[in-house]
C-alpha cells in the first residue's frame, strides 16, 4: 500500500510514546527516559553487569518492567564474568564463643561467593568474593557441604556427598534464588562380586552441561557402576544403559565443548547384552610395591559423556604416569579446550627435590584428538590444582593450592592446603596468588550471572523448585 | 525502482520544527527506513519528520555522513586498520552530549532504524549508569517522582539482593 508523503516506516513501530496518552509538541519539557521503546529500553539492559542490573531494577517502574519481563529474564547474560564457589570462615579456636557448650562444632560460616573478574585484553582484576547467598539461613543448607560442580547459562549445580546416604543435588540461580532439587535417582544395580574394583573409597561422579544442539540442561550421576541422566524438563532421571564401570579420580565432571569429562583410573565397558567390549580393566598400581616400570603402565584414560547422544565414550590420554609421591592428575579448561593439570615432585641433577607443574592441553581438529604441552613450571613451590579459565589478556586462572616444598617431607597434599585463586602468567611463566583471605574455598566454577528461571523455564519440575528468601 | 545510489542524488529531511537538511541519498541510506521507504518508491524529495526536532536530526545527519564516508566491512576484508579506529574515535566524540539528547538521539535512530547508532547510544547509556546508585541512576536517567516503585517494592527488591547494594 502506498503511504504518500507521511513518513510511516513500517519497522519497528513507531511507539514513541507508548506512556504518554496525549503527545505534546514534542521538542518542549526535557526529555524522560519513559519515552524509550520497551525494546529499546531492554537493549540497554543487556549491557548492564548484574550489579548494575539490578540496582536500575528498582530505580524506576518502567524499567522494573523491562526487567521482570519473561522474555528478558531468558535473555540476559551479565557481560561480566568470574568464578563462583562456596566458601566458609573457620571457627577460629581461639575464641570459645565459636565452640558450642556440649562442644559440637559450629559450621563455619558458610556463603556462596562470587568472584567477579575484569577480564581486558592489557590486564585483568580478581575482585574480593561477594556473598550471593548466605546459605546458613536456609534449613535446607543446614549441615551440608555443598561444592559447586559446574554452571551454565547462571545455573549453579551443587553436590553435597558428605553427609548423606544419598548424595544431595541442587540446581541453584543465586541471583534469583531459586532453588531446585531431585528426585531419588533409581536405586543401583546390585554390583556383580567379580567386580571388587568399584570400592566405595572412590568417588561418584557428578557433571552438568547443556546440550549444543538443542539447548538442553542435563545432570549426571556416576554411581558405582551406574550413571543416570536428568535431563531438565524431563521430570525424571534416566539409567544410562551403556553400563559403564568407571573407577573416577575425583567426581567433578568437567564440561568442554559438548562433553562432560572424567579421569579415570580403570574401566570396563560392557554393551546391553553384557558382552564386554574391547575395554579392559586396567591393573591396579600397588603402590606398596613402588614398582616404577608398574607404575609406568598405568595408562590414563578419560571418559567422556555426550551432551546430544547421550553415550559415553573412552578417550586416550597423554602418556601421564603418576607415582606414588606425586599428585592426582586433575582435569580443567584451558582455552575452552580440554587439558590435564598434573604435579610431579623430580630430583634435579644435584639430587634436590623439585616439583614440576606440567599442564597439557587436548585440541581437536577434523575428529583427531592431540595433546600437547603447554604450560610447564618448575621450582621449590608444589603447585596442584584445576585450570578452569583463560583470560583476554593470555593469563590463565587456576583453582588449586600452592605450598612451599620443604626438603625431605613427605609429599605435600592438596587436601591438606587452603584452596585459592592462582593465576598463571604467561610472559613470565609464574603463578601468582590472586584471591586467598582467611576463608575455606570449596571448589569453584567459572560462572556468569543471569535472571534465567527454573520454575518458568520447565514446567516437570517447577513443584521441585523453591524460592530462598 | 530508484535504488541506485548515484551520489549526487539529493534527499531533503525536515524536522519538527520545519527546518530542512539537504543530504546525499548515500547518507540517508544509513537509516533503514529511508532506505525501504526509497525502495517503495514511498519517499518524494522531501521527508518530513514530525517527531525528530533539529538539534537532533543535525547530530544524526552528521552521524549519518561520517559513516557513509567509512568504508563498509563487507566491502573489503582487510579494510584499513586506521578507518576502523578512526571512526571508533568519532562515535566515541560523538557520544560526549548530555543525557536528554542521547535520549533524543536514541529515540530518533530507533525511529529512523540505525542500527549502529541504537548501539552507540544504548552503550553510552549504559556505560554512564555502570556502577552507580539507584539514586544516581534516577539522577542520571531523569526520572520522574511518579514513576517510581512503591517503598515496599523496592525494599523487597533491596532486601532479596542485598550485595547488589552496599
Amino acid at each position: 500500500m502506498k503511504k504518500g508523503r507521511q513518513f510511516q516506516p513500517t519497522s519497528p513501530p513507531p511507539a514513541l510514546h507508548r506512556d504518554q496518552p496525549n503527545p505534546g509538541p514534542r521538542h518542549s519539557p526535557p526529555t524522560s527516559h519513559r519515552d524509550l521503546p520497551f525494546e529499546v529500553v531492554q537493549s540497554i539492559l543487556l549491557k548492564l553487569d548484574i550489579k548494575t542490573l539490578l540496582r536500575s531494577k528498582i530505580s524506576c517502574k518502567s524499567w522494573w518492567g523491562g526487567i521482570s519481563e519473561a522474555y528478558f529474564r531468558n535473555q540476559y547474560l551479565s557481560p561480566k564474568d568470574g568464578i563462583l564457589t562456596v566458601a566458609g570462615f573457620e571457627p577460629d579456636l581461639t575464641d570459645a564463643s565459636d565452640i558450642v557448650s556440649d562442644s559440637t562444632w559450629i559450621m563455619p560460616q558458610r556463603n556462596v561467593e562470587w568472584i567477579e573478574i575484569e577480564d581486558n585484553t592489557d590486564h585483568h582484576i580478581v575482585h574480593d568474593g561477594v556473598a550471593l547467598l548466605e546459605m546458613d539461613r536456609f534449613r535446607l543448607f543446614r549441615s551440608t557441604y555443598p561444592i559447586p560442580i559446574h554452571s551454565e547459562n547462571g545455573l549453579v549445580l551443587f553436590v553435597d556427598e558428605h553427609n548423606a546416604r544419598h548424595a544431595f543435588l541442587f540446581i541453584c540461580n543465586p541471583i534469583t534464588k531459586e532453588c531446585m532439587t531431585f528426585p531419588t535417582p533409581p536405586p543401583a544395580a546390585p554390583r556383580p562380586p567379580d567386580h571388587s574394583i568399584f570400592s566405595s573409597n572412590y568417588p561418584n561422579g557428578y557433571g552438568f552441561g547443556r546440550n549444543i544442539e538443542d539447548g538442553a540442561y542435563r545432570v549426571l550421576m556416576i554411581c558405582g557402576p551406574q550413571a543416570a541422566v536428568y535431563t531438565l524438563g524431563s521430570g525424571q532421571w534416566v539409567i544410562n544403559t551403556q553400563n559403564m564401570r568407571c573407577t573416577l579420580y575425583e567426581s567433578t565432571g568437567i564440561t568442554v565443548g559438548n562433553g562432560i569429562h572424567w579421569l579415570i583410573r580403570a574401566v570396563e565397558m560392557e554393551d546391553k547384552d553384557g558382552k564386554e567390549n574391547e575395554f579392559e580393566m586396567e591393573n591396579e598400581v600397588d603402590t606398596a610395591d613402588g614398582d616404577e616400570a608398574e607404575a609406568e603402565a598405568r595408562v590414563l584414560r578419560i571418559c567422556r559423556f555426550d551432551l546430544n547422544s547421550q553415550t559415553f565414550e573412552l578417550m586416550e590420554c597423554i602418556g601421564v604416569h603418576p607415582r606414588p609421591d606425586d599428585g592426582d592428575p586433575m582435569l580443567g579448561v584451558l582455552n575452552k579446550n580440554l587439558c590435564i593439570c598434573f604435579s610431579t615432585r623430580r630430583d634435579d641433577a644435584e639430587d634436590n627435590e623439585e616439583s614440576h607443574l606440567s599442564v597439557w592441553v587436548m585440541t581437536e581438529s577434523d575428529g583427531i584428538r592431540a595433546w600437547r604441552l603447554y604450560i610447564h613450571v618448575q621450582g621449590e613451590q608444589w603447585i596442584e590444582g584445576s585450570m578452569i579459565k583463560s583470560l583476554a589478556d593470555g593469563d590463565h586462572v587456576m583453582i588449586g593450592s600452592s605450598v612451599n616444598l620443604v626438603r625431605g617431607s613427605g609429599c605435600a597434599h592438596w587436601t591438606g592446603a587452603i584452596r585459592k585463586i592462582l593465576v598463571y602468567n604467561t610472559p613470565t611463566n609464574s603463578f601468582v596468588s590472586e584471591w586467598r583471605l582467611n576463608r575455606n574455598m570449596m571448589g569453584g566454577v567459572c560462572y556468569r550471572p543471569s535472571l534465567f528461571s527454573i520454575k518458568h523455564n520447565f514446567e516437570a519440575e517447577s513443584e521441585r523448585v523453591f524460592h530462598l528468601s | 525502482m530508484s535504488t541506485s545510489s548515484s551520489s549526487s542524488k539529493k534527499i531533503v529531511l525536515k524536522s519538527a520544527d520545519n527546518e530542512t537538511f539537504e543530504i546525499d541519498e548515500i547518507v540517508a541510506l544509513e537509516s533503514q527506513a529511508i532506505k525501504n521507504m526509497i525502495e517503495d518508491e514511498c519517499a518524494d524529495n522531501v521527508i518530513p519528520l514530525g517527531n525528530i526536532d533539529s538539534k537532533t536530526l543535525s547530530k544524526i545527519i552528521e552521524y549519518c555522513k561520517k559513516h557513509a564516508e567509512s568504508p563498509k566491512k563487507d566491502d573489503n576484508a582487510d579494510i584499513d586498520e586506521k578507518a576502523v579506529e578512526d571512526l571508533k574515535s568519532f562515535d566515541a566524540e560523538f557520544a560526549k552530549v548530555d543525557m536528554p539528547l542521547i535520549q533524543d538521539i536514541l529515540m530518533a535512530a530507533n525511529f529512523l532504524n540505525i542500527d549502529n547508532l541504537i548501539g552507540l547510544m544504548c552503550r553510552t547509556i549504559a556505560d554512564r549508569i555502570k556502577g552507580k546508585t539507584p539514586e544516581e541512576i534516577r539522577k542520571i536517567l531523569n526520572i520522574n517522582k511518579n514513576d517510581l516503585l512503591s517503598p515496599e517494592q523496592e525494599a523487597k527488591a533491596r532486601e532479596e539482593n542485598s550485595w547488589a547494594f552496599d
